[in-house]
């Protein structure tokens, strides 16, 4: 695993979304931290991402891989330790998979000693909520998922 | 709309339709849900599509009174719809569904990067307005009082939840003092508050969530050795009933543009000042991001105005105001700030894709020459 500069790990809280994630989704799942508009700064959870030309790998989290861009990289000399965490505040207008459990996560750290949310213990995602995500794009029929209107 | 043209060929005769793509998605943010929604659906079924919205998953109700509008104008059924929904799920699913046709995104630039890949399984058409970290540029000729004011004005619109917000005001070093003094004077007299009480300047932000982001900024800056010159803590002094970990003190640093402070975008009240030497330092650290969103040049010569917003890489620059749009002018990013433009002809051409029609008219071969290359069996 090649890491530079900035250097992310993950929360106990964290790891368990992941793990909710895995269990959903059937793809390979990546994080990558990204800026910009509503998000701020932000770790994203994504299946099946295509990380670009200047992402490089910069840490992981319950075996996630977590990506970052050049740019960001560049910011964080010296391998500044940023931490994924899990907040329970949905937050923002974001496509990462946590977001269906009702929660988001949250880039902490990076001045120094890792800051810990109160929220971030409050997040156990309901199983149910994990229910509600299997019963969406997965059972979409097949025939409307491949349909093509030409 | 069918626009014609001549042929190379007469009689032959060319025409250029514009047609509607079909089903188009907008996917808009929270910060301004209703125009954002406007700016989506307005110029997608005025150029024959049908429009899906997809409103941030905590400001949808605005989205649905919208629906209700259009429901009452007699827009037919079907033609403006709605998804409301988590980002994970509703948002990737109209990105990348085949039966979507184009999708347009305000917001973060990740998800913009996830839109575009999304949608590139079945080669939609997309737009995307994403991310800023716009430079507000004051040469040393400039109106300092009214100069002083756009700063603060476009920073702090909104608590900067704003993606054009110029945050990072860019100053000659000839003025600088005295100006950034005025910045810092001024800024000590917002007035923060309910923000439906017209003698507030400043409001709540979205989220406590989203005051937190704005806290972890404050300790990067001073982390990063930037200098705090007024701000940077929540509000401890609000009227009664005011949630005070939902407001934030409008905060100034002085920073170098390597900063994170300077790069990241944190939509929230915090502005950088920067120092510069010469008009071309000033375009250099204006140019020094990975946006290009937004920018103002703040000058009396507007010749030399100009010149310095000609040179500045973003979609949008204001000379002597800042965060003005006006429907019939294109808005859109430079570089990482986004794809295409949305508002006026340009955004409303954005909805329609081209057809060109050949129509020849000739009756025997004289009027078809390229036949000429065929053999004489054909």
């Amino acid at each position: 695993m090649k890491v530079t500069g900035l250097k992310a790990t993950g929360t106990p809280s964290a790891a368990r979304v992941v793990e909710r994630a895995r269990r959903d989704r059937k793809g390979t799942l990546v994080f990558t931290i990204g800026t910009g508009c509503c998000e701020s700064t932000a770790p994203f959870l994504y299946e099946d991402f295509w990380p670009g030309p200047d992402h490089e790998q910069v840490g992981e989290v319950a075996g996630v891989a977590v990506f970052a861009p050049a740019y960001l990289r560049s910011l964080y000399p010296g391998n500044d330790g940023v931490v994924i965490d899990v907040d329970d505040e949905l937050m923002a207008e974001s496509m990462s998979i946590e977001t269906e459990y009702g929660c988001r996560f949250v880039l902490r750290g990076g001045e120094g000693a890792p800051a810990r949310s109160p929220a971030a213990e409050r997040c156990d995602i309901p199983e149910a909520v994990s229910a509600l995500r299997a019963r969406g794009r997965q059972d979409l029929p097949e025939a409307l998922r491949r349909a093509r209107v030409r | 709309m069918i626009e014609r043209g001549d042929s190379p060929f007469p009689p032959a005769k060319s025409i250029v339709r514009r047609e509607p793509y079909g089903v188009c998605t907008g996917i808009v943010p929270w910060n301004f849900p209703f125009l954002m929604a406007g700016w989506k659906i307005a110029p997608a079924i005025a150029a024959g599509n049908c429009a899906v919205l997809k409103p941030a998953s905590f400001t949808s109700l605005s989205a649905i009174e919208m629906i209700k509008a259009c429901a009452e104008a007699d827009i037919p059924a079907g033609v403006v719809n709605l998804i409301t929904g988590p980002g994970g799920s509703a948002g990737e699913e109209l990105a990348q569904h085949p039966l979507v046709d184009k999708v347009a995104f305000t917001g973060s630039t990740e998800v913009g990067r996830r839109i575009m890949q999304l949608a590139s399984g079945t080669v939609k058409k997309v737009t995307l307005e994403l991310g800023g970290k716009s430079a507000n540029i004051v040469l040393d000729d400039a109106d300092l009082d009214l100069a002083a004011a756009g700063v603060l004005w476009g920073t702090f619109f909104h608590n900067g939840q704003v993606c054009e917000s110029g945050t990072r005001a860019l100053v000659s070093r000839k003025i600088y003092d005295e100006f950034v003094g005025m910045l810092v004077e001024r800024a000590g007299k917002i007035v923060i508050g309910d923000n439906m009480d017209m003698n507030t300047d400043q409001g709540p932000l979205v989220a406590p969530s989203q005051v937190d982001t704005t806290e972890r900024y404050v300790k990067l800056g001073l982390d990063e050795g930037a200098k705090l010159l007024c701000g940077g803590s929540k509000v401890t002094d609000l009227p009664a009933g005011l949630d005070p970990n939902a407001y934030f003190q409008a905060t100034i640093f002085e920073a170098d543009n390597s900063m994170k402070i300077a790069q990241e975008e944190i939509f929230g009240p915090v502005l950088c000042v920067i120092p510069f030497d010469s008009d071309d330092e000033a375009i250099k650290i204006a140019n020094d991001s990975i946006y290009g969103l937004g920018g103002g040049v703040w000058s009396k010569n507007l010749e030399r105005a100009h010149s310095v917003a000609a040179a500045m890489r973003t979609g949008t620059v204001w000379v002597n105001d800042y965060h003005m749009i006006t429907p019939g002018q294109p808005f859109g990013g430079y570089k990482q700030s986004g794809v295409g433009s949305e508002l006026g002809e340009y955004g409303y051409n954005e909805y329609r894709q081209m057809k060109h029609v050949w129509q020849n008219t000739a009756t025997d071969r004289s009027g078809y020459l390229h036949f000429s290359a065929l053999s004489g069996n054909i």
